[in-house]
């Protein structure tokens, strides 16, 4: 494969390392609430994934590590996998009920070890977020259930909300780039 | 690794913020910092974090998982506000070991807790995080906020959290880490080294005091340097989590 060791890119902007930081702690933020999801992780401990973003020429790495999901603009070592794709495309990943980025006329594109994308997806479809626990520690046990029982209801609009969400980011990260 | 140098006894050097120390130097400055501010500790934290370290540490304990009826020990505990926040957890039926070096910061805590109307289910106890004077398996729950930076063999320490934890049981560590995100490391930096220091001797008159308070945050290990020492250490399940773009992270361990 032409892959080459990863060397610092110059980024004119801090934009991609702001990307990257939301990513990273938006990622680990929904990862957490579950307490399986660090055992799940640790497994893809040693990869790294590399993710193009087509049209902003933006490049992220993501490596795996005492199952924290770690976001960085650099990284050292050859990529396992390389993912790329219009934001549009790669913020649908996100979705994995209607991800069909695995399908060979998807707009996003795997090279090297398609597994890894596989297990990501498989995370994140399994996860079963505790809002209960958090929510009383900061509430109180009442309280803390009655909305805990809140959210679980509103997940299904949140799922719709992210989705709307994460297509106006993709828009609006076009449209800075064009 | 950084601790290599630190054993006691080992009569190496340490680090005391940015100085090299003697190993045995350590214990008694950082005493000498903690007496120095332990009247205005609170305020300290509220202008190292604008007042940010309260909602840190409700977070840990809201993640803690402590349930009632459980026995914790709150290592560095300082002034109490962890073991304020874990003795609500606990009940009545469970039972806080409030730990600290230091007995001024330790007599601040219990007078604080007792104002607040907090007893009944607390325990005090002068101890040196290195060397615990408790039993093995006597803990379902470990904490340490803001304390691990400041202990000299941090190894031992770990050790001694894992010890003293039952099988299953949990140590969380909440400390200052890495900030990774270069503008918000600039900003950071600039702060704790050009606006804490100024504040401290304006506040407190105690400039030095504050200046390693700062350094010694840049000297801790970062989140996988301290998560590696964990594991080292013995806990298994080892994990930690950013809060505020890793200003601060808490790891966490259990004991298999």
């Amino acid at each position: 494969m032409p892959y080459t060791v990863v060397t610092m890119p110059e980024y004119i902007t801090p934009l991609p390392g702001v990307l990257a930081l939301a990513l990273e702690t938006v990622i680990n933020h929904v990862l957490q609430l579950d307490m399986e999801s660090p055992e799940r992780v640790r497994k893809l401990e040693g990869r790294l994934l590399q993710v193009d973003f087509e049209g902003l020429a933006i490049t992220l790495f993501f490596t795996f590590r005492h199952g924290v999901v770690r976001v960085r603009l650099t990284a050292e070592g050859q990529p396992d996998t390389v993912i790329s794709g219009t934001p549009v495309a790669l913020f649908k990943m996100a979705e994995p009920e209607e991800a069909d980025w695995g399908l060979p006329d998807s707009k996003v594109h795997i090279n090297g070890d398609a597994s890894l994308a596989r297990d990501l997806e498989r995370i994140f479809r399994k996860l079963e977020p505790d809002w209960e626990g958090p929510l009383a520690g900061m509430f109180g046990d009442v309280a803390g259930h009655q909305i805990a029982q809140g959210l679980r209801q509103g997940v299904a609009s949140a799922k719709e909300t992210a989705r709307s969400a994460s297509k106006v980011i993709a828009e609006i990260l076009k449209d800075r780039r064009s | 690794m950084e601790q290599s140098d630190k054993k006691p006894g080992s009569g190496g050097t340490t680090h005391f913020g940015y100085q090299d120390v003697p190993v045995k130097d350590k214990t008694r400055l950082v005493r000498g910092v903690f007496e120095s501010v332990a009247d205005k500790y609170d305020l300290m934290n509220d202008l190292m974090s604008f007042g940010v370290h309260r909602l840190w540490k409700r977070h840990f304990i809201a993640i803690s998982n402590i349930h009632p009826g459980q026995r914790v020990l709150d290592l560095a505990g300082g002034t109490g506000d962890i073991a304020a926040l874990m003795s609500k957890r606990v009940g009545s039926s469970g039972s806080v070991v409030l730990s600290d070096i230091n007995a001024a910061m330790l007599a601040v805590g219990r007078r604080r807790l007792e104002d607040r109307g907090i007893a009944g289910n607390i325990e005090y106890a002068l101890a040196n995080a290195e060397n615990l004077p408790f039993a093995d398996g006597e803990f379902d729950a470990v904490t340490i906020a803001f304390g691990l930076r400041n202990v000299t063999d941090q190894n031992a320490a770990l050790r001694e959290m894992h010890r003293v934890l039952k099988s299953g049981g949990r140590a969380m560590i909440l400390e200052f880490s890495k900030v990774e995100f270069e503008p918000l490391k600039k900003v950071y930096d600039g702060y704790s080294f050009g606006v804490l220091p100024r504040l401290g001797k304006l506040v407190a008159d105690d400039e030095a005091s504050y200046r390693y308070l700062a350094e010694s945050i840049r000297k801790h290990p970062g989140q996988d340097e301290l998560a590696d020492m964990m594991v080292n250490a013995g806990f298994t399940k080892v994990t930690y989590r950013n809060l505020t773009g890793g200003v601060v992270a808490i790891h966490s361990g259990h004991h298999a």
